[in-house]
């Protein structure tokens, strides 16, 4: 079933949680609310589920009017963070909660119920442990019995807070995968919390990205890694370098060059001429050779190989710059420490100065993500 | 290594320490028990047998079972209901509630007393009110069983808060969108989680509410026969030199400690059963 949200606000006291959401999400889409700790990301997923009281706003979920309904009639299915799942009830008790607590008429006899736990266990590929208890299951089993116990109820949208926030990095890669497929095959309306740029990039038909209680940009993961609407985005959705530059005549030059950065080289300008921030992601820093013309010039500082990928760290002026490449792309022979090296841009970016406050922020929550790309620019800042 | 348990030094301290704590134990407490029986049985087991089917005795024993089976119970609800709604809500006043539920500890179990007297006592408060309906509180059973209640109001309480706190609100919300309504999820989610820790702060409430004196002496009036429980007609006895009588009585409320103290270690074993695979899903999940 699709959902509209128009104008949705929580105050709490003095300060304001959520401001003006606007939100559409699709029948049977998998949509992300991607933000920082602290973007209203999960207060939005629980004001949907009832579970928190909005200021202001409308909630339709397909037809009706949401707000006004009690968590248990908005035929939701709610996946906790950390499961929730009933700790004295075994894993069958746990499932049929929701048919078991049905009032009257709609609610299945023993065997309607037993037959359904059935299938859902089947589903969730948990079959033979109905007896256990949560306690006696792994974090990626539990996870299964929550999703379970979720859709016992035959909801019409599903939400889930940080679904994989509490599994190891090797279960949460396969188990999304998973999660992906059963959305598919369910064709549920589905909204996912997260606050891992990697999870949102790899699992969402479309993501919205939250900060400070708005919503930054909506789009398909490869619209707003191509396109991000603000220095914000852009640093929050991989690792991303920061130059200093300046904008002038419709060129950007960066600040201690002759020349301006060759037009082809930059994507977008958003900044007012004068001072700006340049955002260039590690990947799209090339070192040139002695015959090409280079945009700018920098000085060794260090060099690792991680896996098939060589990590460059330079030097320019007091700026830090992290390069990224396939090892077979370079020749690492003059790569010392101390050589200097001259640098072609792609796919550059330009904001306004001001708007990258927040970003160091941004970084430092996306390195806490333990698979997320490293924000090169941010750890280095943190190390010193 | 400082506290190295091989090495000599370390040994003889170890022996010491543990030396001292069961002496002092013995002098505090085992020693004064054991006096309690001996003395109740100085004149041989039919005197013992003899104090305890006094009239006044028995009629002791009564009312202190009746005002127990009274404010025990109440406190029960009250201390759920407080409990839930201190770790399940959040509303004005809440840190004051909070505060107001210590109070009891912090209050002098006579001051306790003293309230009653001053509010429903013959010069109280309410006191002409109740004597025109021909109402009796103080130096009656309802001032006992007022007593009572305030005294032991924290025990259910303070023993629900940290467990109910510790669990948090996720199985509840949980239950809600799944449909259930409030006394359902009172009943099949709250109510098994906390049920050990229930049972504890009873028992402790219990064990409280048998054996209060300040309280209730202050409103009890001490008739013998009608408004004496079993502490204030041990003190009573005692003044009045049946040394076999009080200690008979007294080692009634002896053995109630005994069964309390065994109770307790056997809730004790079990919560922790309880309470260790709950600690570890709250980790790892």
């Amino acid at each position: 079933m699709s959902v509209t949200i128009e104008g949705l606000a929580k105050t709490f006291g003095h300060g304001s949680v959520l401001n003006g959401i606007d939100l559409a999400v699709n029948e049977g889409e998998f949509m992300a609310l991607l933000g920082p700790s602290g973007s209203g990301k999960t207060s939005l997923l629980r004001i949907i589920a009832g579970l928190e009281a909005a200021s202001a706003g409308r909630l339709m979920i397909g037809e009706s009017d949401a707000l006004n309904l009690p968590p248990g009639e908005r035929r939701i299915g709610f996946v906790f963070q950390n499961y929730a799942l009933f700790r004295h009830m075994r894993v069958f008790d746990n499932v049929a909660f929701g048919l078991q607590v049905k009032r009257g008429r709609a609610r299945p006899n023993r065997r309607e119920i037993a037959a359904r736990v059935a299938k859902l266990l089947d589903l969730v590929q948990l079959t033979g442990l109905e007896r256990r208890f949560p306690a006696q299951l792994s974090g990626g089993q539990r996870q299964r019995v929550a999703l379970a116990r979720a859709l016992a109820v035959e909801p019409n949208l599903l939400l889930l807070d940080e679904p994989f926030g509490a599994l190891d990095a090797g279960v949460r890669v396969a188990l999304r995968e998973w999660l992906r497929a059963l959305h598919d095959r369910l064709g549920l309306t589905s909204i996912f919390v997260t606050h891992d740029q990697d999870e949102a990039l790899a699992l969402a038909d479309r993501i919205a990205i939250l900060n400070a209680g708005r919503i930054e940009q909506i789009g398909t993961p490869a619209e707003l890694y191509d396109a991000p609407a603000s220095a914000f985005i852009m640093a929050f959705l991989g690792a991303v370098n920061r130059l200093d530059c300046v904008v002038r005549d419709g060129g950007v030059w960066l600040v201690g060059e002759g020349s301006p950065i060759p037009a082809s080289s930059v994507d977008s300008i958003a900044a007012p001429g004068g001072l700006a921030t340049a955002m260039v992601r590690p990947g799209d820093i090339r070192i040139c050779s002695a015959a090409e013309t280079a945009a700018a010039r920098a000085t060794v500082r260090g060099i690792s190989v991680v896996g098939g990928r060589l990590r460059l760290r330079l030097a320019r002026g007091d700026q830090t710059i992290e390069v990224e490449a396939d090892r077979d792309a370079i020749d690492t022979s003059r790569l010392f420490a101390g050589a200097p090296v001259r640098l072609a841009f792609r796919r550059m970016r330009v904001f306004p100065r001001e708007a990258t406050a927040a970003a160091p922020a941004a970084a430092e929550i996306a390195d806490d993500a333990e698979d997320a790309p490293i924000p090169l620019a941010g750890r280095r800042k943190r190390a010193r | 290594m400082a506290f190295d348990a091989s090495s000599g030094a370390g040994r003889a301290g170890q022996l010491a320490l543990i030396a001292a704590a069961c002496l002092y134990l013995a002098v505090f407490l085992v020693i004064p028990l054991v006096a309690v029986f001996a003395e109740a049985l100085s004149k041989g087991f039919a005197a013992y047998r003899e104090a305890l089917a006094a009239p006044d005795a028995l009629a002791s024993v009564r009312l202190t079972l009746l005002v127990a089976a009274i404010a025990v119970p109440l406190n029960t609800a009250f201390g759920l209901a407080a409990a839930w709604a201190i770790t399940k809500f959040e509303f004005a006043g809440k840190s004051l509630l909070t505060t107001l539920i210590d109070l009891p500890f912090s209050v002098s179990p006579v001051i306790s007393g003293m309230v009653y007297v001053l509010l429903f006592g013959a010069q109280g408060l309410f006191g002409p009110f109740l004597a025109a309906h021909g109402l009796k509180i103080v130096f009656a059973v309802p001032g006992l069983v007022l007593a009572t209640i305030f005294v032991t109001f924290p025990f259910v309480v303070r023993q629900l808060i940290p467990l109910m706190l510790l669990q948090g609100s996720g199985e509840e919300e949980a239950a809600l969108v799944l449909g259930a309504s409030g006394w359902r999820i009172f009943r099949k989610v709250t109510l098994p989680n906390i049920r050990w820790g229930l049972l504890y702060g009873v028992l402790l409430c219990n064990a409280r509410a048998m054996g209060e004196f300040g309280a209730v002496s202050v409103v009890s009036g001490h008739i013998r026969g009608v408004t004496e429980t079993m502490p204030l007609h041990i003190e009573a006895l005692y003044n009045g030199y049946y040394v076999v009588g009080a200690f008979s009585v007294a080692s009634l409320l002896a053995l109630l400690a005994l069964v309390t103290l065994v109770l307790k270690c056997i809730f004790e074993t079990r919560y922790r059963e309880e309470l260790v695979p709950m600690t570890k899903s709250a980790r790892v999940g």
